[in-house]
């Protein structure tokens, strides 16, 4: 991240040490098919495994999309509309909608921080943060779990762009920004650094895409 | 901001303590702004039930209900309250609703229970009957028990008691909505003291600048939209203003139901402010493409020129045509008047017969367009039946020919970019210049169905020719003007006469104030006019034989001159009387002469001599020797 600049740590990560893949996937998936909601900090309960797959599948990562905040609706309604599952973080936007629509950076930070749209890939990363560069341009990164490189070329590969995209594609749903840039860390070696357009993110249909060959689509400086 | 409380509020506000039967009728199915601060959030656009249950409930009322015939008397806007009312009226409350028929011989019928309702001095009550005209087929074919139910209503106003509660005393009310008035029994409004009507009508252009300008502005953009564009017009406030105000002017007729569809459909589309006023074509037409907005200027500089080789002899009526298009393509049209929706330009072509003036017209479609066919012909003299609105907007629910819609509002609904060219408009019935009045005024019209069909995207043409031929006191038609006046006297004369047939004749000035200064008289074809239609239909003939038959055929200029003298001996048919003659003169003599020479391709014929005086009119030709066709 850049030192100049403020950053907030997403996902609400605790200090957890490296953990066996199995113990992950075994947190994470068992015979769950759909990727819970992750706006709302009250949302961190990840389902307990039954039956651990082979190796997780990054796919249901992406394949459940949180939906777009409307900050122009939370700017004019106080009340939570209708399907919004969380009145106080509808709340919380409406109170911080005037700043966030000015391009009011601090105000990105403090709602990347209350609505944690990361919470759920606290699982497959030893940390998350993000920082606002711009009003129109977000930064996040985060440190790879050493024991997902260890696989095949693909799998790692899966892992590196399947992260990328969901971080990314969680944050622009979050706020009113036309790019976010994603970097992958494994201590300070950069192992990936791509930006996503919000146009581009737009396209894309998440139950047929491969994360792959989006992300090599995409202007990254290094894989 | 300040308030805005529409009519129909205050009406609701005057009269729930004054007359306990309310009928609200018109634009019930629509959406409205709840104009204060109480129990709905100032300006929340809502459903009229949610509305009508925020104000009973924010005037004092203790209980509001709502009865469907379908489902009974309910209240989905506070869960408990129809249990209360359950209560009061000795009702039975399944699953949130009290069941109740409208009609039958039940002490528990929908009307029995409003009885029990309004008589009672406990609570003040609020009873809101949605969708009241469905509860009988129609009011001329309602059966005794229709007629109990509804004179149990009346019975109910007319013994409504007052309530005393925190507020003061209170009436008990009942509020009936329906779309019309006349879904319900005459007798049951009509002179009847305890019963008010308030009409509701689409939101009026303050209620749209409301919705446009106020704070719900922000909602018609998506959110990074929103943010990035918006500092521009922070800083050009006077821009904004602008852009909302034609948004204001362009969605005259639109329901708030429409404005808020359109507000999500911007939003969806993630249309950039300055783009806005371009969604509301995206919602009345569901295209993208607004042929007005690709024109290439380049081409309309040139279009005189081009209508010139197309319409020949009409240099002021060009002119004063392609005024009427610029101010079209520069968005002036209009400019003076309250509504932006108004047809894009509004021309009345008149003048003797056979002077271009339908040849303009497809002129003009093409070019504007690119197809001929964009230009829409209705020929008035097939609607001078009084009952010919009907044909042209649709016949009305129940009446034969009800599905196929009016010819006039399928055509406009299926090409909203047209010209629609109105033929003879004085053969047309008056009823049908009523029509057109109100498509020239607000630019819109619903039809037999109920579609609301824009006309704002058109150009409307009317020809006529009106003012050619007068009446004399006997009743003899004789010419009002003559070949041997220049065109400025013809335009005089065509324009008093116009004048005086609408004015006098008819007694409706204000149809003359809608086509306004867009008269634009068409003058005779004159001697060098007639020529140049001669010569560019003779050569239109060479060139397709050439071209079809390769028969290459030549015309002397002393042959020329025989067929010029005779196609142009009367004028008084303008173009068409030429092409008639060109017809008769040079096309069947010279298909004869082929025909009877066995020549049907490849070979070049050159004609001799026109014999013009004989009956019928024939040609000689010889046949050249030549290399190519030999």
């Amino acid at each position: 991240m850049p030192d100049s600049g403020k950053s907030v740590r997403l996902g609400k990560f605790v200090p957890q040490g490296e953990r066996s893949l199995a113990q992950v996937a075994e947190d994470l998936w068992g015979t769950t098919t759909v990727v819970p909601s992750t706006h709302g900090a009250e949302n961190t309960a990840v389902p307990k495994a039954t039956e651990v797959p082979a190796f997780p599948s990054f796919d249901q990562l992406w394949k459940t999309a949180d939906e777009t905040v409307d900050w122009t609706d939370a700017l004019v309604n106080a009340q939570c509309p209708d399907g919004m599952t969380s009145p106080q973080l509808w709340a919380f936007f409406h109170e911080h909608a005037q700043a966030v629509l000015a391009g009011d950076t601090e105000a990105y930070l403090q709602v990347m921080d209350r609505a944690d749209p990361l919470g759920d890939l606290q699982p497959f990363a030893r940390s998350i943060e993000a920082t606002a560069d711009s009003s129109d341009l977000l930064s996040a990164s985060f440190q790879v779990l050493p024991s997902y490189l260890e696989g095949t070329e693909e799998t790692r590969q899966r892992y590196l762009c399947g992260m990328s995209l969901r971080i990314a594609r969680d944050l622009l749903a979050l706020l009113p920004v036309s790019a976010v840039q994603v970097k992958a860390m494994q201590e300070k070696d950069l192992l990936l650094s791509v930006t996503f357009p919000r146009s581009e993110l737009q396209k894309v249909h998440f139950s047929f895409i491969d994360p792959i060959a989006f992300v090599h689509g995409l202007q990254h400086t290094e894989a | 901001m300040e308030t805005l409380i529409s009519k129909w509020h205050r009406e609701l506000e005057l009269f729930c303590g004054l007359k306990p039967m309310l009928i609200l009728e018109g634009n019930v199915l629509d959406q409205y702004r709840y104009p204060v601060p109480g129990s709905l959030g100032e300006d929340t656009l809502t459903s009229l039930p949610h509305y009508l249950h925020g104000f009973f409930r924010d005037t004092g009322y203790d209980q509001v209900v709502f009865y469907s015939n379908l489902v009974g008397f309910m209240n989905p806007y506070e869960s408990g309250m129809t249990e209360k009312f359950a209560a009061l009226t000795g009702s039975e409350c399944k699953q949130s609703a009290i069941p109740a028929e409208f009609k039958g011989n039940s002490a528990d019928t929908a009307p029995n229970i409003v009885r029990r309702a309004m008589s009672q001095q406990s609570s003040a009550v609020a009873i809101v009957m949605e969708m009241a005209g469905h509860y009988i087929i129609s009011p001329d074919r309602m059966d005794q028990q229709d007629i109990n139910s509804f004179n149990l209503l009346m019975q109910s106003a007319m013994s409504a008691s007052t309530v005393r509660t925190p507020q003061g005393k209170m009436q008990n009310v009942l509020v009936l909505l329906v779309n019309k008035l006349n879904d319900l029994p005459t007798w049951l409004y009509l002179n009847n003291p305890v019963c008010k009507s308030i009409h509701l009508d689409a939101p009026d252009r303050e209620e749209r600048r409301r919705l446009i300008t106020g704070p719900a502005f922000a909602t018609f953009f998506d959110s990074t939209v929103y943010r990035t564009d918006i500092p521009y017009y922070n800083e050009h406030p006077d821009e904004l203003e602008r852009l909302q105000d034609k948004l204001v002017g362009l969605t005259d007729g639109m329901t708030f139901t429409d404005l808020d569809a359109m507000r999500r459909l911007s939003k969806r589309e993630a249309t950039p402010i300055r783009d806005l006023t371009q969604i509301v074509d995206l919602y009345k037409y569901g295209i993208k493409e607004n042929p007005w907005r690709t024109l290439s200027l380049e081409s309309l500089r040139t279009a005189k020129a081009d209508f010139e080789k197309r319409i020949k002899g009409q240099d002021a009526a060009l002119e004063r045509t392609m005024d009427v298009v610029k101010r079209a393509v520069t968005g002036m049209n209009g400019l003076s008047s309250s509504s932006t929706a108004k047809p894009k330009g509004v021309l009345f072509f008149a003048g003797p017969t056979g002077t271009g003036k339908t040849e303009t017209a497809k002129a003009l479609a093409e070019k504007l367009f690119g197809d001929e066919s964009c230009c829409i012909r209705f020929d008035m003299s097939e609607y001078g039946q009084s009952h010919s609105d009907q044909k042209l907007m649709g016949a009305p629910p129940g009446y034969v020919g009800y599905e196929a819609g009016g010819q006039l509002t399928n055509a406009v609904k299926k090409n909203p970019f047209s010209i629609l060219l109105f033929d003879e408009i004085e053969k047309a019935h008056t009823s049908i210049l009523d029509k057109f009045l109100q498509i020239l005024e607000d630019g819109r019209m619903t039809d037999g169905q109920g579609n609301t069909v824009y006309f704002s995207e058109t150009i409307i043409i009317f020809t006529s020719n009106l003012g050619i031929y007068v009446k004399d006191a006997l009743g003899k038609r004789h010419a009002n003007v003559t070949m041997d006046m220049d065109y400025d006297q013809v335009t005089k004369a065509v324009r008093s006469a116009i004048e005086d047939y609408f004015k006098l004749e008819l007694g409706r000035p204000e149809i003359l104030n809608r086509i306004g200064e867009n008269i634009v008289v068409f003058d005779f074809i004159r001697q060098e006019a007639g020529e140049a239609i001669l010569r560019a239909q003779v050569n239109k003939i060479v060139r397709r034989m050439e071209e079809q038959k390769s028969i290459r055929i030549t015309v002397p200029e002393e042959a020329y001159e025989q067929l010029r003298q005779a196609a142009l001996a009367d004028l008084s048919n303008g173009g068409r009387g030429v092409g008639n003659q060109v017809e008769s003169l040079l096309i069947n003599p010279l298909s004869r002469w082929l025909f009877d020479h066995g020549v049907l391709e490849n070979a070049q014929v050159t004609i001799d001599r026109f014999d013009t005086a004989a009956n019928p009119p024939c040609i000689h030709c010889h046949l050249e020797e030549d290399e190519d066709h030999a």
